[in-house]
């Protein structure tokens, strides 16, 4: 059992148990989905192929509705739980058709099809065996797009590397940099927490200006007079 | 001929523009190529597209200016964070890490993106930009210039004299007293985005009764000199960038909306927000009518340049000239941060010796759709394309059947609004179409009105009040004529106004066919005009972003240069 699907499996009671972790998975999914779609828009203008321009125009049409329908449920079951309602969905994106190039970036997409495809595949067992009817069904049509997802990117890759056994390298280092992508997030999560700490040390110390700064520079009011400068 | 290239990033809205010679031959906000809404980041493919319409490699740029000053903006950062301690604590390490780890190092960023010598890269006061923005493409040779934001390095307001090539500044009112963050916190208390928002809360003030006005004359103090004041007790902004506002506004006011709520007007909830809404508008016009008196006072001026983000506020603009001593006005199309871009580069051309740019003649300065690709992609995605010898004729032929189009040709437009390069056009009369382009294209709240665009010549006929230098870019609104109520019901807002834009086969030859074209089928010369985007996304840009819009969005019909796209229609 790969390491996707045992650590899915586990956690699935605890992620999907809680009304609020729920709201939260489903807002995250929303998120990752709406990401891809303008990743996916960006391969589409970037790629000199109109064939594989419009694939990509279609699968950041899915994107788009698998974010719709993700925020939605997300709000339904926020709205029957009395929280608060996921906010709206602002992207980021890595620009990785820019980063990586067409061949890797399409390794890179079909291996996070893949893994997706394999995670959800648990998370609709687990809806299944508890009764969650209605997650079954989101799930039940997210993957029906994943798994075509996975396909076609192959076969572009297949074509565009050459042979088989280049798309399969191809796929393989997708996995070792994300891998790498990953072991770096963590170094910068932990970076973080250690910047925070010493900047606040940091502020700590500020406190000595303070009163100089209050007394020296204090905010302005009303109308200031600004030295004539011409251009 | 000198070239500099003018560059505004890292607030919201990044941008790149062009000017060769001191014409402005290209300006392109970021987002509208990353794809990222309000896209902040250093705007290299802007810059890129930029020279690649002007013909020009990098290295042929004689200057590079960023539209505001790192090191001045650092110190108010610090200044800031330094007063406020120690409620500052939260933002503190925020701020140090975006101006120290980003933000001050943007020359050098700039100079190694574009592979640029770092000696062409230099900087301009934030305000400066956004005056010069609005003065050196107006159509005036003196003008009084208010410009009024959020906050630039110091400034959040600032008043200058625009004579002939140069540009004097005449006093400011500094942050935290900010007109653009008065508005940011009452946009975070009605839930919503601020920065994107700001659109919704003025549609909204007109559902409203402005009765909160005395509540409003505690949080801003409006002073006979022009000037005003906030009462900083009912704002967080000094240390809080997100929300914006305080309790003590919660306790003024009453709770604040819950963000993504439906909006309902007939409720009381709803009613008591979109009247909160309604008295921020006109403390905002008063406070406005106070700056522009004092600016026509000390220039002697009778015309003005508004910019900065609170520019964009059309309805506050139509009162402006209506009340002010003022014969016209001008707002830039990108009065807010992208503007600066434009201003900045104007700035370093002048120094540099050039002509003066002139009025700006269209906001149709960034890329064209690639034709050959459009019909590639297109017939790929098995839509059918169909080549047009007459696109314009078949475009009004449809809006006049009821058909919604997307209308995508000739260069794509600069600043936030769609002005007939990248729109929906429908037809302006019929109710049922705005209901489906706000629920089900669109997806944005009911009480958002939509825009028409009419032909310039027939303006009076349907509208209150004749043209001037803002209605060709949208920046202003007028009354409908009563009579023409029933006949422009889709474009006409609660408040009987729309902010309307007149269209000249200059300014927009593509829409001004396609509004000619209505005409000879006995149809009136108005079309209701929205921009072509799905919600959250920036205006499309290229021909994939359209495609891509066409493929999500149930709209009837696409016209993609000379390419018509038409929706197959269920069996």
């Amino acid at each position: 059992m790969r390491l996707t699907v045992w650590t899915a499996r586990v956690l699935n009671p605890i992620v999907w148990r809680r009304r609020r972790g729920v709201v939260r998975k489903l807002h995250q999914f929303a998120l990752a989905e709406r990401a891809s779609m303008v990743d996916m828009r960006q391969a589409a203008r970037l790629t000199p192929s109109p064939e594989r321009a419009a694939a990509y125009l279609r699968h950041a049409d899915d994107e788009a509705r698998h974010a719709h329908m993700f925020l939605r449920r997300a709000q339904e079951v926020a709205r029957t739980s009395s929280l608060p309602a996921p906010g709206a969905l602002r992207v980021d994106t890595e620009h990785l058709f820019d980063t990586l190039g067409e061949v890797a970036f399409l390794a890179f997409v079909h291996y996070g099809e893949a893994r997706a495809r394999r995670q959800f595949e648990t998370y609709q067992d687990w809806f299944l065996a508890n009764g969650r009817d209605k997650d079954h069904a989101l799930f039940d049509a997210v993957l029906a797009d994943e798994r075509r997802h996975e396909r076609y990117t192959y076969a572009f890759l297949c074509e565009l590397s050459g042979s088989e056994a280049a798309a399969k390298a191809a796929v393989r280092r997708a996995f070792w940099w994300e891998a790498k992508r990953r072991w770096l997030r963590s170094g910068r999560t932990v970076a973080t927490a250690i910047y925070f700490v010493c900047s606040w040390l940091l502020y700590v110390v500020l406190l000595v200006w303070v009163p100089v700064i209050r007394l020296a520079r204090p905010a302005l009011r009303r109308w200031q007079q600004r030295p004539n400068a011409l251009t | 001929m000198p070239a500099v290239l003018g560059i505004s990033a890292y607030y919201h809205d990044a941008a790149a523009a062009l000017l060769v010679d001191g014409k402005l031959v290209a300006a392109i906000q970021e987002e509208r190529l990353s794809r990222i809404k309000n896209d902040p980041s250093l705007p290299v493919r802007a810059a890129e597209a930029c020279l690649r319409l002007g013909g020009l490699p990098a290295t042929a740029l004689d200057r590079v200016v960023f539209y505001e000053q790192p090191f001045a903006k650092l110190e108010r950062v610090m200044l800031q964070l330094v007063r406020t301690f120690p409620r500052s604590w939260r933002q503190f390490p925020r701020a140090l890490a975006s101006q120290l780890g980003t933000k001050l190092w943007v020359l050098d960023q700039l100079a190694e993106a574009l592979g640029v010598d770092r000696k062409k890269v230099e900087c301009v006061e934030h305000h400066r930009s956004h005056a010069a923005s609005a003065f050196y493409t107006s159509p005036f040779t003196d003008a009084a210039v208010v410009v009024v934001d959020g906050v630039g390095e110091h400034a959040s307001t600032s008043l200058w004299h625009g004579h002939g090539r140069t540009l004097k500044q005449l006093a400011t009112i500094d942050f935290p007293h900010s007109l653009g963050l008065l508005y940011a916190a009452i946009t975070a208390y009605l839930g919503f985005a601020v920065n994107e928002g700001e659109y919704k809360v003025m549609g909204l003030a007109a559902w409203g009764s402005p009765r909160y006005q005395d509540a409003f004359a505690k949080i801003v103090r409006l002073h006979n000199d022009g000037s005003y004041e906030l009462d900083l007790r009912y704002f967080a902004h000094m240390t809080d960038t997100q929300l914006g506002f305080g309790p003590a506004l919660e306790q003024l006011l009453g709770p604040r909306r819950p963000p993504g709520l439906r909006w309902d007007l007939a409720s009381d909830r709803d009613r008591h927000y979109a009247d909160v809404a309604a008295s921020l508008q006109v403390t905002l016009e008063r406070a406005l009518l106070g700056l522009t008196r004092r600016a026509c006072e000390l220039t002697g001026a009778t015309s003005l340049c508004l910019a900065g983000g609170v520019a964009l506020n059309a309805v506050a603009n139509a009162r402006l000239l209506r009340e002010a001593p003022l014969e016209n006005m001008y707002v830039h199309p990108a009065a807010g941060d992208a503007g600066g871009a434009v201003g900045a580069a104007i700035l370093a051309s002048l120094e540099l010796g050039t002509p003066l740019p002139g009025p700006l003649q269209s906001a149709a300065l960034g890329p064209a759709i690639d034709p050959a690709r459009a019909w590639d992609l297109a017939t790929s995605l098995g839509l059918h394309p169909r080549r047009l010898d007459d696109p314009a004729t078949v475009c009004a032929h449809a809006i006049a059947n009821g058909k919604i189009v997307a209308h995508a040709r000739g260069r794509l437009e600069w600043g936030p609004r769609a002005l007939g390069q990248r729109s929906l056009l429908a037809d302006p009369s019929d109710r049922a179409t705005r209901e489906r382009i706000n629920r089900v294209i669109k997806q944005r709240e009911a009480f958002r009105p939509f825009a028409p665009a009419i032909r310039e010549r027939d303006m009076a006929d349907y509208f209150i009040g004749s043209t001037n230098a803002m209605t060709p870019f949208m920046t202003t609104v007028a009354p409908i004529q009563p009579s023409m109520h029933e006949q422009l019901a889709a474009v006409t807002h609660e408040d009987g106004t729309a902010r309307l834009q007149t269209v000249t086969p200059a300014k927009a030859p593509e829409l001004a066919a396609v509004l000619d074209a209505l005409t000879n089928a006995s149809r009136p010369p108005v079309v209701l005009n929205t921009s072509l985007n799905g919600p959250g996304e920036p205006i499309v840009a290229s021909a994939e972003d359209a495609l891509g819009f066409f493929l999500r969005h149930p709209v009837d019909c696409m016209l993609l240069g000379d390419i018509w796209l038409e929706r197959a229609k269920a069996p």
